[in-house]
């Protein structure tokens, strides 16, 4: 699990100011589907941004109702019955309506950490490329660190310290996350602010404030959406990994990566229970992994900036 | 380059100090740390007793002071939970870690690089489709899913292989598998793309043109595309350190992140603040050895920066 995307999607390495040769993705244009449009990733992800919106109110049964006299049915096309299509766990709880549940927590755990790291990235990079100098190599050093540092430990650190909450998920992703913002739209700023139009602001008076509004914040919106998408899968990956682990979503709040592990119990008997929410989790990060590629790639057509 | 080995030196230890400042600072934060460090169902007697041995009543300094001698001398305190000291739970447990994060990492390694660079050279064909196809599938399926899978197929059904505890060499292959797929996955995107890059790039056209043999072709591309695999590594460890985590806990294998994901269990903060401590120090290093090798790599990187 990484709360980072993988470095490899990113256009920049975060150790690129001590290698001189940027990691580029030459190959990446030449991808096979990338010049169709995404109907895949895009269909699976309004379909996971549906089911964490309505998902709650279409389901079926109660994410958290336990009968345990309903344990461990199989789903439909099991033996099972039309009433529990995708089955129920040990506890006697639907298992589609507590998937659709836990759309919800991985939607809401997933775009709050990406706008709360993606906020403060933007913010570190401004800072970090438009002025420079010391305050840049101190903010670059720190974001290195953040990005070797294994969010994990921060996890463990804080479950054991102050419990296990959705709420504690969303601050340790946003803490781990915001770095790969600030390397990646740094290294645009440094680019941009280069650029005539920027040179020309600058000369005609223009403020520091003025300039980030009104050119580096748009010309970098494209590459703050790749990144949005990208951390997305990436957090709703750690959001799963920290809640089987037993120290993210506390139950029995119906989170895919808690579902996971309760299934995990009942390999032999109840192959269901792992099955859909590992099948639910993989689809979405996937989708999201899709996505964000097929966004750079048409935001960027030479492959490289 | 003995200044900048130094520098960086210096910085490495900065970032360990911050670490463990954070995890110091963050149990004094929760109110009461002897409460925190206290075992389940400690008497007022047991934890008034730990609120001594912390030296609760001196000023934060002196704590933070004398928290940083003991760590400094490898006493991480003794361990309620598990009724032993927390040096030698981390001594028994590393090992563990350090066996499957090398194989995980040695295997992802040698299937990574052969197939990306393959897949460069045989662009198009179903070698290529193979890499592409681990790359994205190893960046977007949960490890803990894989590792289910893994059980489910290999263990349940096959009976093959076990699938829980540590033993012979066979009780390693299944989380080694698991644990080896996500780097796997950027290893081989990385290495396809680099070495496409080093495909198109004038050197190797001038080789080409001049008839140079293709083994010779092949060590001139290998050297220049390891460059940004190595850059890679370093960071790959954070996530190769988190995923043993996970692994670990479904396969029990008895390593660091077993440890600490019973310690948190047990409500044993002493071992956790013990496992990130020892955990923050290896990952810094590793990352330390990843940029003092680039030097050694690549010359022009050592004539630049090591000026």
């Amino acid at each position: 699990m990484a709360i980072q995307p993988q470095l490899d999607l990113l256009t920049d390495s975060p150790k690129a100011a001590a290698v001189p040769q940027a990691i580029t993705e030459p190959g990446r244009r030449n991808r096979r589907g990338h010049s169709h449009r995404p109907y895949f990733s895009g269909g699976i992800l309004a379909l996971f941004i549906l089911a964490g919106l309505i998902g709650p109110l279409i389901a079926p049964h109660s994410t958290t109702h336990v009968s345990l006299s309903l344990y461990l049915r199989p789903p439909v096309f099991a033996g099972g019955t039309w009433a529990y299509p995708l089955g129920t766990d040990e506890l006697g709880r639907d298992v589609l309506s507590r998937l659709l549940g836990g759309a919800r927590i991985s939607l809401l755990v997933g775009l709050s950490v990406v706008f709360i790291s993606g906020a403060f990235g933007l913010v570190v990079a401004m800072i970090s490329g438009y002025i420079g100098g010391r305050i840049d190599a101190v903010l670059m050093r720190f974001t290195d660190a953040t990005l070797a540092f294994p969010t994990i430990l921060l996890a463990i650190v804080l479950a054991a310290i102050f419990g296990a909450s959705e709420q504690n998920v969303i601050i340790i992703l946003a803490v781990g996350g915001w770095a790969s913002y600030a390397r990646v739209i740094r290294s645009e700023v440094l680019r941009l602010k280069k650029q005539d139009f920027i040179v020309m602001s600058v000369v005609m008076g223009a403020g520091p404030l003025w300039i980030i509004r009104r050119h580096l914040i748009p010309n970098v919106m494209s590459t703050l959406v790749v990144l949005a998408t990208l951390q997305l899968g990436a957090a709703i990956l750690s959001e799963g990994a920290m809640s089987f682990l037993g120290i993210g979503v506390p139950p029995p709040a119906p989170s895919w990566g808690g579902m996971l592990a309760g299934g995990s119990d009942y390999l032999t008997t109840a192959w269901w229970l792992a099955l859909f929410p590992g099948i639910a989790l993989s689809l979405t990060v996937l989708a999201s992994n899709l996505m964000g590629d097929w966004l750079r790639s048409r935001s960027d057509p030479t492959g490289h900036r | 380059m003995i200044r900048y080995t130094l520098q960086r030196l210096v910085q490495s230890l900065i970032v360990i100090l911050a670490v463990v400042t954070v995890v110091f600072l963050l149990v004094r934060l929760s109110g009461n740390p002897a409460q925190v460090l206290a075992p389940l169902g400690a008497t007022h007697a047991d934890i008034v007793a730990i609120g001594d041995r912390l030296g609760l009543q001196h000023p934060l300094y002196v704590q933070y002071l004398t928290f940083l001698s003991q760590i400094v001398r490898g006493d991480f305190g003794t361990s309620y939970g598990f009724q032993a000291p927390v040096v030698q739970l981390l001594a028994t447990a590393l090992p563990y870690t350090a066996e499957l994060a090398f194989v995980a990492f040695a295997f992802a390694s040698i299937v990574g690089v052969s197939l990306g660079t393959i897949s460069a050279v045989k662009s198009g064909t179903w070698i290529d489709g193979v890499a592409r196809f681990i790359g994205l599938i190893g960046q977007s399926v949960p490890v803990f899913w894989l590792g289910i899978v893994f059980v489910l197929v290999f263990a349940v059904k096959l009976r093959l292989l076990p699938a829980f505890g540590a033993g012979g060499p066979e009780h390693l292959i299944l989380p080694a598998l698991a644990l080896s797929l996500r780097p796997m996955a950027s290893i081989t995107r990385l290495s396809r793309s680099a070495t496409l890059e080093a495909l198109r790039a004038d050197y190797t056209l001038f080789e080409r043109s001049k008839g140079v043999k293709q083994s010779v072709l092949m060590r001139h591309l290998l050297r220049n595309m390891s460059l940004p695999v190595i850059t890679l590594t370093g960071i790959q460890l954070a996530d190769l350190l988190s995923g043993s985590v996970v692994i670990e806990t479904l396969f029990g294998w008895p390593g660091m992140g077993l440890l600490a994901i019973q310690a948190i269990n047990l409500r044993d903060y002493t071992v956790v603040q013990g496992v990130v401590t020892v955990d923050t120090i290896i990952v810094v290093l590793m990352n330390l050895l990843v940029d003092l090798s680039y030097g050694w790599l690549d010359p022009r990187v050592r004539r630049r920066v090591f000026a």
